[in-house]
Order: C-alpha cells, then sequence, then structure tokens
C-alpha cells in the first residue's frame, strides 16, 4: 500500500482544513516562484521524465502534450483548458480533488499554463457538480487575495487569471473539442482533428486540455521529483493516480494508489473484498462505461495500468472500476450503459446517433431474450461499423462494452434467448 | 473566542463584530454553535447547513451559493465548527452516533416549509433563501450571493 508520505493528495476525504492555509500546512503552495524560475524547458522536461501519463482516460503522455504548444507566440494568446467535466459513469476521482483538496488543481494550473505559455486558463466544471464548484471558486477567490493567482501570480513574475466554467450536465462536454466548443457558448458538438487544439483550440488559439487529475498533480511532482513519480509503477504506467470502487465491493471509496498493482489486491485492501467473496466476482469494468468488460477469469492475474488493459482488449480509462458479483444481470448492465450513451450522442455523426440507438434497441432485446441467436454476431458487426467512424469517440465508447459483453459473456447471451425459447427464463432477466 | 448567539438562531453580527469574532471567509461563519445541550447545538446546525445545501443546490443559477467553509459536508462541517469552539470531539462524537438522520430529514422539511417553501417548486426555496440573506440568519450567513 502506497505510504502515507508518497500520497499527492492528502485531504482526499475532506478530513481537514481545505482553505488556503490549510493547503500550506499539508506542503501546497511550497516554492510555486522557485519552480516556475526554473523555465518552461525545465518544467516540461521533467514532466516528460515523470512519466505522468493523462488522468482523464486516454492515457497521453502529459509532458509530450505540453510541449505541442507553440514555444513563441504568433501573436495568439495561448490557453489551458482543464476538464472537470467528470461525467463517465462510476468515475468520481476529480470531485474529491476540487471540493477537498482544490488548491492542488490551482497551483497546477499556475504552473501548467506557465510551462505553455497560457496567461489565462478556463475550468470547465460539471454541471452537477455544484457543492464542487463553490469550493473550488472559494479557493480560486482566496488565491486572487493571497496573490498567487492575477498580476505575478505567486510571484513569479507571470501574470495568470483562472476563470470557472459550468457545464450543463451534458456528458459529451467531456470530450476535449466540445468542450471549447461549450467554453465558446456554442452547442456541445466534437470539432474535427486537425486541426489539433494545440495549432487551433479555444478562439482559434492554441490550446492544450488537461484532466483536473494530470493538472493538480504537477506540483508535487515537479517539487519531488520526476524520479520520484516515476518510482511507482510498470514502466510506461509511471505514478500514483486516483482510483475508485464501486459496485459489489464491502466499501466503496476512492483512494490514491500506485501504478501497476493487481486489481485482486486493490479490490481486497481498499474495497474491502468482493460481496460473498472473490469467487462470488463476475467481472469489471475497469476504469468507466466505455471500457470492455472483463470476466472473473481474466482477474486472477490482472495489473491495473494501461498497458496491461490494453494488452487484454479492455481499456485503463479513468481508473474507476465497476464490480460486478455473481448476482449481476450483466447483459442489463451493458444495457443500461448502451441506453446511456444513446441518450448522450450529440447526433451529429449518422453512425453514432443512428447506431447508439440500434445497439440499444438489440440490448433491450437480448436482456429479454427476445433476440435471434443470429442478431448477436449482427450486433457485433454494428459495434465495428459505429467503432471509429465517428468524429469524436463517443462511438467508440459506445461500442466497447457491447463488445466486451460478446466476446466474454456470448453462452450467457445465447443461453438466455434459448431459455426464453424453451420457456425456462430466469426471474432476474424476465425483470 | 466564543460567539454570542441568540436563541432563535438568530446571530446579531454587530455583537459579532464588537467581540472581535466576525465571520471569516475561509473559515465560514461561526453561527448556531451557543445554548443546548452539545447534541442540540450539533444537530440546530446541521439542520441549518442542510437546509443552506438545499437552497444553494437549486439556487445556484440565482446567484445563491454555500457562503465558503474549510469543511464540507453537513455532518463534519458541523462538528469541526463546534470542536474549533472548544466543544470536546468526545461528545460530539456520541451526537453523531445517536443522531437518527431520518428524523433530522424530517426536521429540515418542516422547518423548510414553515419558511414558506412547497415541495415540487424549487423557486419557491431561492425566495426563502433570498429572504434569509437579507435578513442576515444563521441560515443566511450559510448562504452567499454571487
Amino acid at each position: 500500500m502506497l505510504k502515507d508520505e508518497d500520497r499527492i493528495f492528502t485531504n482526499l476525504y475532506g478530513m481537514h482544513d481545505r482553505s488556503l492555509a490549510g493547503a500550506k500546512k499539508r506542503g501546497h503552495w511550497d516554492g510555486t516562484a522557485g519552480i516556475i524560475a526554473k523555465g518552461r524547458d525545465w518544467i516540461i522536461d521533467e514532466m516528460k521524465a515523470s512519466g505522468l501519463r493523462g488522468r482523464g482516460g486516454a492515457g497521453f503522455p502529459t509532458g509530450l502534450k505540453w510541449s505541442f504548444m507553440p514555444k513563441e507566440s504568433d501573436g495568439r494568446p495561448a490557453y489551458l483548458v482543464i476538464n472537470a467535466d467528470e461525467s463517465e459513469p462510476a468515475t468520481c476521482k476529480d470531485r474529491e480533488i476540487m471540493r477537498h483538496d482544490p488548491h492542488t488543481l490551482i497551483e497546477g494550473a499556475l504552473i501548467a499554463s506557465f510551462a505553455m505559455g497560457a496567461h489565462a486558463s478556463y475550468i470547465y466544471i460539471r454541471g452537477e457538480y455544484i457543492r464542487e464548484r463553490e469550493a473550488l471558486q472559494a479557493a480560486i477567490d482566496e488565491c486572487y487575495d493571497a496573490g498567487l493567482l492575477g498580476r505575478n501570480a505567486a510571484g513569479s513574475g507571470w501574470d495568470f487569471d483562472l476563470y470557472l466554467h459550468h457545464g450543463a450536465g451534458a456528458y459529451i462536454c467531456g470530450e476535449e473539442t466540445a468542450l471549447l466548443e461549450s467554453l465558446e457558448g456554442k452547442k456541445g458538438m466534437p470539432r474535427m482533428k486537425p486541426p489539433f487544439p494545440a495549432g487551433s483550440g479555444l478562439y482559434g488559439c492554441p490550446t492544450t486540455v488537461n484532466n483536473v487529475e494530470s493538472i493538480a498533480v504537477c506540483p508535487t511532482i515537479l517539487r519531488r521529483g520526476a524520479t520520484w513519480f516515476s518510482s511507482f509503477g510498470r514502466q510506461n504506467n509511471a505514478g500514483t493516480k486516483l482510483f475508485a470502487l464501486t459496485g459489489h465491493v464491502n466499501t466503496p471509496c476512492v483512494f490514491e494508489e500506485q501504478m501497476s498493482l493487481p486489481v485482486r489486491e486493490l479490490i481486497e485492501k481498499h474495497g474491502g473484498g468482493i460481496r460473498g467473496g472473490w469467487d462470488n466476482l463476475k467481472a469489471i469494468i475497469p476504469g468507466g462505461a466505455s471500457c470492455p468488460i472483463l470476466p472473473k477469469d481474466k482477474l486472477e492475474d490482472a495489473i491495473m495500468d494501461f498497458d496491461w488493459m490494453r494488452q487484454n482488449q479492455s481499456s485503463f480509462g479513468t481508473g474507476c472500476m465497476i464490480v460486478m458479483d455473481q448476482s449481476t444481470d450483466v447483459i442489463k448492465a451493458v444495457w443500461r450503459l448502451s441506453k446511456f450513451f444513446k441518450h448522450e450522442s450529440c447526433g451529429q455523426c449518422t453512425p453514432c446517433r443512428e447506431g447508439t440507438g440500434w445497439m440499444m434497441r438489440v440490448m433491450d432485446r437480448l436482456v429479454s431474450g427476445d433476440a435471434e441467436v443470429e442478431e448477436i454476431d449482427m450486433l457485433l458487426n454494428v459495434t465495428k461499423q459505429v467503432e471509429g467512424h465517428t468524429i469524436c469517440a463517443l462511438g467508440d465508447a459506445a461500442a466497447w462494452p457491447i463488445q466486451g459483453l460478446i466476446r466474454h459473456f456470448r453462452e450467457e447471451i445465447e443461453d438466455r434467448i434459448k431459455a426464453k425459447r424453451t420457456g425456462r427464463m430466469g426471474a432476474m432477466a424476465a425483470e | 473566542m466564543r460567539v454570542t448567539i441568540v436563541r432563535g438562531g438568530f446571530c446579531v453580527m454587530a455583537a459579532l463584530v464588537v467581540a472581535g469574532c466576525a465571520a471569516t471567509p475561509s473559515g465560514g461563519p461561526s453561527l448556531g454553535l451557543g445554548g443546548g445541550s452539545v447534541a442540540n447545538r450539533w444537530e440546530q446546525r446541521v439542520v441549518t447547513i442542510s437546509m443552506a445545501e438545499r437552497i444553494a443546490d437549486a439556487c445556484h443559477d440565482e446567484g445563491i451559493y454555500l457562503a465558503p467553509s474549510r469543511w464540507g459536508g453537513a455532518a463534519h462541517r458541523a462538528t469541526e465548527e463546534l470542536a474549533e469552539q472548544g466543544v470536546d470531539r468526545a461528545d460530539l462524537e456520541a451526537a453523531f452516533q445517536a443522531q437518527d438522520f431520518g428524523a433530522l430529514s424530517v426536521e429540515i422539511d418542516e422547518t423548510l416549509a414553515r419558511k414558506g417553501v412547497e415541495r415540487g417548486r424549487p423557486q419557491s426555496l431561492c425566495r426563502v433563501g433570498a429572504q434569509e440573506i437579507e435578513a442576515g440568519s444563521d441560515l443566511g450567513l450559510t448562504l452567499k450571493r454571487g
């Protein structure tokens, strides 16, 4: 288990004072100007060396992303946009940062913005996060009052303004280009890429969009050194990370742990084990609703990191795991996700707009057992037609859970169809 | 420094200022913390914060928010505020453990109803919130505008 002295988030559960004074007592805002004095190149090199990969789900190396921003301005301002639109079902880690440890994020925003030549940064916070908005805005106000934001922020010589923007509840606005559209006051619909945001993002200016956790960890990485951070986890999967466990564990929680620990260890140490014991485990969805499901037989030696999950046809995502025990109707669980994605599709791309509804309707029949067995492959085929054929990743996100279901639970689907035909339909499936 | 509290849940800001104890933004208002047993004081503060949360949830678009506090969550915040006033943590823990939160929820509903909140009409929460802010009551000082 991660030692207390290696935790970046020291007020994750809100047990301590979250104000600026409290944050300073816990070591935040310590030597911020000194970090900035080391210069842009040093900061970006250090972030690259730390091996930090984006914590929003895609896992793109953070330092590399920062390095894509123009070194010299062509006259346009640069922006850092922080994606706090944490809307992925089961993902609730960033909210703990924002409501209990907001100064980690604000200090990170200043340092990251300096490294990318941005004098302004926007935090786009999820519409439903009302308490979090209040806590974060209060922390921002405190920082302005203390001279940590604004002109000569934190005595660094860098002028920096931080704005908090409240979303309106659309899942798609967590997609970085839809987020930028929304921030500009337009309908939240993803943009075609290229141009990428680093070339033309917010208001057509160079922009980097980063997840809350990615930004909040950077001050501690820079204070303690890239070597310290990269000493956790396997190669290419470095660092500590906020994880979450939801569903059929005894103690659902959000916690900070090092990368690359066994899934079983995480569940047993932090989640208090599976309800009814390890053998009662049926499956997990590792990192948010869009990640393909993994059955128990894949999880005995599973490692919770980007590479293991990719090698095993799933995805690490946000590291916020949905755990399902044997009582779970896994077909219905995935149907529910299909319904969610259908509801949240922005409708811009035909394969997504039509495909998510089509997939959900077939899933309806799979849940009740009213489908034909041939429809399973037909459904799989449709997911392949949606996947990779849309502007943003929502189409992929809708397709992957279904692909995972068919990959690992085909027999259960077929059994249900056969049971319906023969009149042996179970009570659960008939609900 | 003890806080001057007027029974009935209203705090006189002038008394606070005279006592050199004006509410600080970082600490949040130190309100509703006097009078009665520890359990009563704790419960009253939880009720006030919970009502403020409901109002802020419904009225953030109207520019009504929770006033800043060093702690989040009604029970935790009430506990920390009272502990800061010198109340023994063991007594606060006992109050927490003995609390019937179902009954507390009913009390919150009833108190809001007495203040004029109508079920199913979120706008009535905003009206009450605005009135309480204007009056500078415990509840009003737990909220803020803009």
